[in-house]
């Protein structure tokens, strides 16, 4: 009888998960450095040097994943290798220059006039969580769904016409994507321990509307109301027909494509229940 | 006493990482479909002398099948990595666009497909489970020899071009998640759903062949500017606006989005 119980405790022992289930929570921030080799052939994303012979247009990187994220997170472990687990936070996109050469219409005269560009928005991501808890160090792996809320690009142009300023809004349509990443949990204490992690994020974002929201001359008065509702405002649509398009209505386009793909690093503290 | 001791250590060696390091290949097939994302492209659904219907179209190129062997290598029972290589066909996607005449409307068709071969590096971690093993992996996809084909046709004629984009690179991330199934010691069964955020940014395009409405070849007739176009990331455009069709055709460089999620099943083999 002893030796039988000792051999049920033992092959216990080596199954293991004698930890099974726990709640945590994870709060933390990261760095999204965005995805290079990405171009459009949207010329107002590019830097372009304008002179009285024609324009040079030179190709800016068109991924717009730049950016730094707060988040917190709630996770449940249902055995000692398998959970799920739901992230939320907010991407405060990291603005990048194009340094752009313009001619005055009517003085003929060029002038620097640097066009900021940054696209922010909120986020849910649901995961399934992989660990392996071995050592001191656990490393875990995480694949999930990412979608995107209030999304907003945002084209800033100083010194447009020589002095003024334009800026430029898209919004509206849901981002979404893809995320994975790989991590590791360190216990500093019973229950908090520190994480870090890789993380990669495919996205697009598909914009429905773009609008000049702001507009000033050289003296600084608003002049956005001087411009035509087609000039101000433009609908990303499925269809349109070319009957629609009249100086009085928003201006109608084919839906474009933003990439907000990107390559992440997060580090942050998780307290386990 | 020594019998149980003997026993209970035998259980736990059993039940810890006895397979550490190893290598194993994989073979199987993706079935690849593109991650919906707007391309800025449209068609003409109906054009009359006065006004045109237009439709946003999104790209389809990554919709295809892709057969793949995989090499990887066990660094404990928990973790590996593991280097993936196969070639992808793309399925064939069509755009078409009415075009107005004076002599009678027609449709305009673009047949375009790409074909690439791919080099996925991935770092996969697992839990150790003896039958149903799930995991998690991510690395870097590699797109290499990229060729786009398209064909462009009308229905009311013999009108048919051919053009051939090449060039450039094809670079993302890759993530998976997939599960393996032990049918023996060395054999197994995997599924995997992997995507990747991988985008193309081609160099150039040719024609390579053309004929007129009666269908006579008319290749060595096009002007250079018409054959070939070069994809450039700096270049001028004159306030002209005026073409020189002796020279080829410069245009600024931009990316074809190849985001895709795909299904995958395959047989494993672990030496």
């Amino acid at each position: 009888m002893k030796n039988r119980i000792i051999i049920l405790l033992s092959i216990l022992a080596c199954v293991g998960n004698m930890q099974a289930q726990q709640l945590y929570v994870k709060a933390g921030g990261n760095l999204a450095l965005g995805w290079p080799w990405t171009y459009s052939s949207n010329e107002s994303y590019h830097e372009l040097v304008m002179s009285l012979t024609g324009t040079e247009v030179t190709s800016k990187n068109a991924n717009f994943g730049l950016g730094a994220s707060p988040f917190i997170s709630a996770g449940y472990m249902f055995s000692q290798n398998i959970g799920a687990e739901l992230g939320f936070g907010y991407q405060f996109g990291i603005a990048r220059t194009n340094e752009n050469t313009l001619i005055n219409p009517l003085t003929y005269k060029t002038y620097r006039a640097d066009t900021h560009l940054k696209c922010s928005w909120m986020w849910i991501n649901p995961q399934l969580v992989i660990a392996v808890p071995v050592s001191d160090f656990k490393p875990y792996g995480r694949v999930g769904v990412v979608f995107g809320f209030s999304p907003k690009m945002e084209m800033l142009t100083e010194n447009i016409n020589d002095e003024g300023k334009k800026k430029t809004e898209l919004t509206g349509g849901m981002p979404w994507g893809m995320n994975a990443a790989l991590g590791i949990n360190y216990n500093m204490c019973k229950n908090f321990s520190m994480f870090g992690e890789l993380e990669m994020l495919q996205m697009n974002y598909a914009p429905t509307n773009s609008e000049v929201t702001e507009y000033t001359d050289a003296n600084g008065n608003d002049i956005l109301s001087m411009l035509s509702e087609k000039s101000k405002k433009t609908e990303f649509v499925d269809s349109w027909n070319s009957a629609d398009l009249a100086t009085t209505l928003p201006n109608k386009a084919a839906k474009i494509n933003l990439p907000l793909s990107s390559f992440k690093i997060n580090l942050g503290i998780r307290y386990n229940f | 006493m020594k019998k149980q001791i003997i026993i209970m250590l035998g259980l736990i060696v059993c039940g810890y990482a006895i397979q550490a390091q190893h290598l194993y290949v994989k073979t199987g097939a993706n079935y690849s479909l593109q991650m919906p994302s707007a391309s800025g492209m449209q068609r003409v659904t109906e054009a009359t002398a006065t006004t045109s219907s237009f439709e946003s179209v999104d790209y389809k190129l990554s919709n295809g099948l892709s057969p793949q062997v995989t090499f990887g290598y066990y660094l404990n029972k928990y973790s590996s990595f593991e280097i993936t290589t196969g070639y992808h066909f793309g399925s064939k996607q069509t755009v078409e666009n009415q075009i107005f005449s004076a002599t009678g409307n027609y449709m305009q068709s673009n047949e375009m497909s790409l074909n690439y071969g791919f080099i996925n590096p991935c770092f996969v971690v697992n839990p150790g489970f003896a039958k149903w093993n799930p995991y998690i992996g991510l690395g870097a996809h590699i797109g290499f020899s990229n060729v786009m084909t398209e064909e462009i046709t009308n229905d009311n004629s013999q009108y048919m071009r051919r053009y051939a984009t090449s060039g450039g690179s094809q670079f993302g991330f890759f993530g998976k998640l997939g599960m393996n199934y032990n049918l023996t010691k060395n054999w197994a069964l995997f599924t995997e759903l992997s995507y990747a955020n991988a985008s193309w940014t081609p160099e150039r395009k040719h024609l390579y062949a053309a004929m007129d409405n009666n269908g006579t070849e008319v290749y060595e007739t096009i002007k250079p500017y018409a054959m070939l176009t070069e994809y450039k990331e700096n270049y001028k455009h004159n306030s002209q606006g005026m073409v020189d069709a002796s020279k080829t055709q410069k245009r600024l460089k931009s990316s074809l989005p190849l985001d895709y999620l795909s299904l995958g099943i395959g047989m494993m083999f672990s030496f």
